[in-house]
């Protein structure tokens, strides 16, 4: 109908493909994310650490480029391996994890603070679609900055080097990939799950703060007062970052000494996932029903 | 066939809310009437698939709610009866979405979103955010985001919510228009009979999860043409035990006022005549067609809620 006609008209035009359907939501998201300058700027600078190990792996194989700055030779002081990566690593998580809760309450409480919900879920989009949308966006971007980029360095490094390193060093490609995901998609869910359940933005980030910090605590003193003289310390379970950090270093083969077996600790990440799914399952609906 | 019903039960909470709900429906606007509680809302959301019926099934447009949900969706436009947006999204992005979610392609979306909102009046508005707009801004919005796909069926629950008298007036005016198009079949909830009275062909009154009335308000108005009220002076009884002999029914509201059904072989002068036998003053006489709120009172009223 043109705008001077004025007067309704049934629309009779191709319909985009359903499967894709999610995707809008993760377009528009991510536009409406960049709007926001303050995460713009934060988002550029989580691309430091990156840069700074791309210019470390760059140094430790060019003498030329080190005598042009008058630096001394680093290669001999940075060892370029599993080691290296997973720090890079640890750095790009926990940015990731800032991200998460800064975006994560942005993305759901909007929706659910004046009951959008039912307007989404009465198109053709499923529930499980909506969160996929959602979804998409934490990971997408925690992404950019994890996995994506750190296998780029472990690419770089691998040309570098040439064939024979990343022959030996298969393993800390795969760990790469795979310890940022479980990252990303615990903390994204969880991300999820906690604005679903306080449908404010701002306590959405705070309770996933309190998670990783006060869980910590926590988690150090049920070491403490149950477990203080036994090697496995059933606490650390409930500290995240100290449960990813047992599944990174056994992923890495990084030598190490954890409080909870590695079984445990991927145990504990697929509870928290099943949790926050079972939470976005309760929550994301179109309307709510009061039983009793 | 735009609505079907067959032995549709709804249970929300363990409760059930809808009970074997039966019927074919086809008018091209139907009006859900009953008081609260009675299922309209529960029954709009089982259309468009908010709840799955724990017995039977409904169809929409052929579709079956429980196996074709999807395509459903794809054919209705919904405004749901509360607050239904996102504030910090601005008019048009946010119908926008709403157009490509229902499967429009982005340039289509764009084009009719923008039309959309013109249609119903937030021409000038649509680049503010959602969370400044007054309540009936709102709702105009809502029913943009109902429409905007150029659905074949809307539904729209409690349209005039919170509408000041032009505001309600204005949606109105747009349901009328947007039922004359004759593209479209609408089902719409509201507790205002007026509202109902004043765009709806067809009406569904529920009574307790059951459809206890579903009449064309047309051939109601028709078949009751020899309703009359009246307002009398003097002692009613004998004058009301006379006109009863003539075969009128009569009800008496009050002291004074009298609804009164004329069989067809009674004229108005005999009534007159029956007032000047027994004294009784007529100091008014309206000839007074079936309203919506006696079909309504008559359901509720009604032990079992039919007429």
């Amino acid at each position: 109908m043109a705008v001077y006609k004025r007067n309704y008209q049934r629309y009779d035009g191709p319909l985009t493909e359903t499967p894709w359907r999610f995707t809008i939501l993760l377009r528009y998201a991510v536009k409406e994310v960049f709007d926001s300058k303050l995460f713009t700027a934060f988002f550029s600078i989580c691309f430091g650490p990156t840069l700074g190990a791309f210019l470390i792996i760059y140094l430790t194989h060019s003498a030329a480029a080190l005598a042009t700055l008058g630096l001394p030779p680093v290669a001999a002081a940075i060892e370029i391996n599993n080691n290296f990566f997973m720090t890079v690593l640890d750095i790009q998580t926990t940015l990731a994890f800032f991200i998460a809760a800064f975006l994560g309450p942005n993305l759901v409480t909007p929706d659910l603070a004046n009951s959008a919900l039912s307007l989404y879920l009465s198109r053709p989009l499923t529930r499980t679609e909506y969160v996929l949308g959602r979804l998409s966006v934490l990971l997408g971007l925690t992404s950019l900055i994890t996995w994506i980029p750190t296998l780029f360095l472990y690419s770089f490094q691998a040309v570098l080097e040439g064939g024979s390193w990343l022959w030996d060093n298969l393993r800390t490609g795969a760990a790469i990939f795979v310890v940022s995901w479980v990252w990303i998609l615990t903390i994204s869910l969880l991300a999820l799950a906690l604005a679903a359940v306080t449908r404010t933005r701002a306590f959405g980030g705070i309770f996933m703060f309190v998670i990783f910090f006060a869980a910590s605590g926590f988690g150090n003193t049920a070491n403490a007062l149950l477990w203080q003289d036994s090697d496995t310390k059933w606490g650390s379970l409930i500290d995240l970052r100290s449960v990813h950090q047992t599944i990174s270093k056994w992923l890495f083969d990084v030598p190490y000494v954890s409080d909870v077996p590695v079984w445990s600790a991927w145990m504990a990440m697929c509870v928290l996932c099943g949790i926050s799914m079972m939470v976005l399952a309760r929550k994301i609906r179109a309307v709510e029903v009061v039983r009793g | 066939m735009f609505i079907e019903l067959e032995h549709l039960g709804v249970k929300l909470g363990g409760r059930p809310i809808l009970k074997d709900l039966n019927g074919r429906f086809t008018g091209r606007c139907i009006g859900l009437l009953g008081p609260n509680g009675a299922g309209k809302t529960t029954l709009i959301h089982t259309l468009v698939g908010f709840h799955s019926p724990t017995e039977g099934t409904a169809r929409v447009l052929g579709l079956d709610v429980r196996t074709g949900m999807r395509e459903i969706r794809h054919q209705i436009g919904y405004m749901p009866e509360n607050d239904s947006y996102v504030a910090g999204m601005t008019a048009i992005r946010f119908v926008r979405m709403m157009a490509e979610l229902a499967g429009l392609p982005p340039e289509a979306a764009m084009e009719r979103a923008h039309e959309t909102l013109f249609y119903v009046g937030l021409g000038e508005a649509r680049y503010r955010k959602l969370g400044t707009y007054s309540l009936g801004m709102k709702q105009m919005a809502k029913l943009a985001v109902a429409i905007v796909h150029g659905p074949r069926t809307v539904i729209l629950d409690e349209p005039t919510n919170g509408l000041d008298p032009p505001g309600r007036q204005r949606m109105i005016q747009l349901i009328r228009d947007i039922r004359d198009t004759r593209e479209i079949n609408l089902i719409i909830s509201s507790h205002l009979l007026r509202d109902i009275e004043e765009t709806c062909d067809d009406v569904m009154i529920l009574k307790n999860g059951e459809i206890v009335v579903y009449c064309n308000l047309e051939e109601q108005r028709k078949a009751n043409k020899k309703f009359l009220q009246l307002e009398a002076r003097g002692n009613t009884a004998p004058f009301l035990e006379a006109v009863e002999k003539l075969g009128c029914e009569c009800a008496v509201e009050g002291n004074r006022k009298i609804k009164m059904v004329l069989p067809e072989t009674v004229e108005i002068r005999d009534l007159y005549r029956a007032a000047s036998d027994f004294s009784i003053q007529i100091r008014r006489l309206d000839y007074k067609r079936d309203s919506l709120q006696d079909i309504f009172l008559k359901a509720m009223e009604n032990k079992n809620g039919r007429l």
